[in-house]
Formats: structure tokens, sequence, C-alpha cells
């Protein structure tokens, strides 16, 4: 069974609208080109068979609870650590997958070290007053 | 949440100038020297890779919105992108 895939407004049909123009006018970056093409042989496979290996497609628990239908997320990419993600449910319609997000790159993949953040001290600022 | 004082101890530089902590339960530290010798070290945690940035969960938070309203795009023609 095909699926059809349909968009999650505003913000993904926004996004998908502005890559759309650009590669009507050819004027996609290298960047974008690589991360389209890859984007639409992803919504290919989604459409065909969601649950294919390539996509290592699986459900976010945390999202599902919150909203009380399966929210499943999908990777753009092969092999790569800071590989793209799709985030999707089916419906609204029968035989129906909207995406609901789209990240291109995860950037906390690749600047987790510089991002590091306390863990739960008390704020500094507080206890350098009290010294 | 006072701050208590678990262990104290004297600790000597090696050879290659560093400090052994004893016991301690985190990988990562923010250290700070100052000006009169005294150096603090305040424990640092990683961000989970896997984490969903808050900015994706916006869009997930307003495709949700509508998507409970029925509201989404036109079927995609993939075929359009060969």
């Amino acid at each position: 069974m095909e699926f059809e895939i349909v968009l999650g407004v505003p913000d993904v049909l926004n996004y998908w609208n502005e890559l759309d123009k650009k590669f009507k006018n050819e004027t996609l970056t290298n960047k974008e080109k690589n991360l389209f093409t890859k984007l639409i042989k992803a919504l290919r496979l989604l459409k065909s068979n969601p649950r294919s290996n390539s996509l290592a497609t699986h459900e976010i628990n945390a999202l599902s609870l919150k909203y009380g239908f399966k929210v499943f997320q999908s990777y753009i990419e092969n092999n790569v650590p800071a590989a793209g993600r799709i985030f999707w449910a089916y419906g609204p319609g029968k035989g129906e997958i909207t995406i609901l997000a789209i990240e291109p790159h995860p950037e906390m993949k690749s600047r987790s070290y510089s991002r590091i953040r306390l863990s739960c001290f008390p704020d500094s600022r507080k206890r350098n007053k009290s010294q | 949440m006072p701050e208590i004082v678990k262990n104290e101890y004297n600790a000597a530089i090696d050879s290659k100038k560093r400090l052994t902590l004893r016991g301690a339960k985190h990988s990562f530290y923010a250290v700070k020297e100052y000006s009169t010798g005294k150096i603090v070290l305040n424990p640092r945690i990683l961000v989970d890779p896997n984490e969903i940035p808050k900015s994706t969960l916006k869009v997930i938070e307003n495709s949700i919105k509508n998507f409970n309203k029925g509201k989404v795009s036109k079927p995609l023609n993939l075929n359009n992108y060969e």
C-alpha cells in the first residue's frame, strides 16, 4: 500500500515551499541540493514503506504520550553521525502520512561538547555572593 | 539548597602537574582559576545528542495543532523531482 505524503502547516510547508522554489529556479546551494535530494529519497521510501530499514523508523514515546497518537522519527541519511531527521504521524486522512517536522542537521550532535551545561548545582552567582 | 561539605582532603600535584579527584562522580568539569590561586570545579554534563531541539519541538507543536484540526498541505507529488 502506498501512502500519500502531506506536510504539516505552517512551518514544514513553508520550509518545503522555500526549497521547492529554489529547486525550480536552480538556486539551491550545494548543501541544500544535497539535503533536498536526500529528503526526496527519504519521502519516496516513506511513501512506499514507512518501516523500511534505511529510514530506521522508530516511535518517539515521549511525543506519542504527549499528543495521544503515535509520532515517529525517520532518518534522512544513513551511517552519518549527524543525520537529518523527519518527524511524522499517520493521518489525518486514511492512507496519509503527515510530516510534522524536518530537522535537516541536528546541531547538537556535532556541537555537543561545546554545548555542555551545568548539572543541577546552585547558581554560581548566588554562591559567589554568599562567599 | 545549602551546600554541604561531603569530603575534604589535601591533594598533591604529581610530576605532570595533575591533581586526582577522589571518587569523582562526574566526567566533565568547568574549571575556574582565580588570581588568588583558588580553583573552582563545577560538574558538567553533555547534552543528550538524541534530544529534540526546542525549535524542532515548536515546529512539531504547530504542525500537530493544525493536524488535529485536519489542516495539512495537499499531497506531495514526488514525481516532479526526478
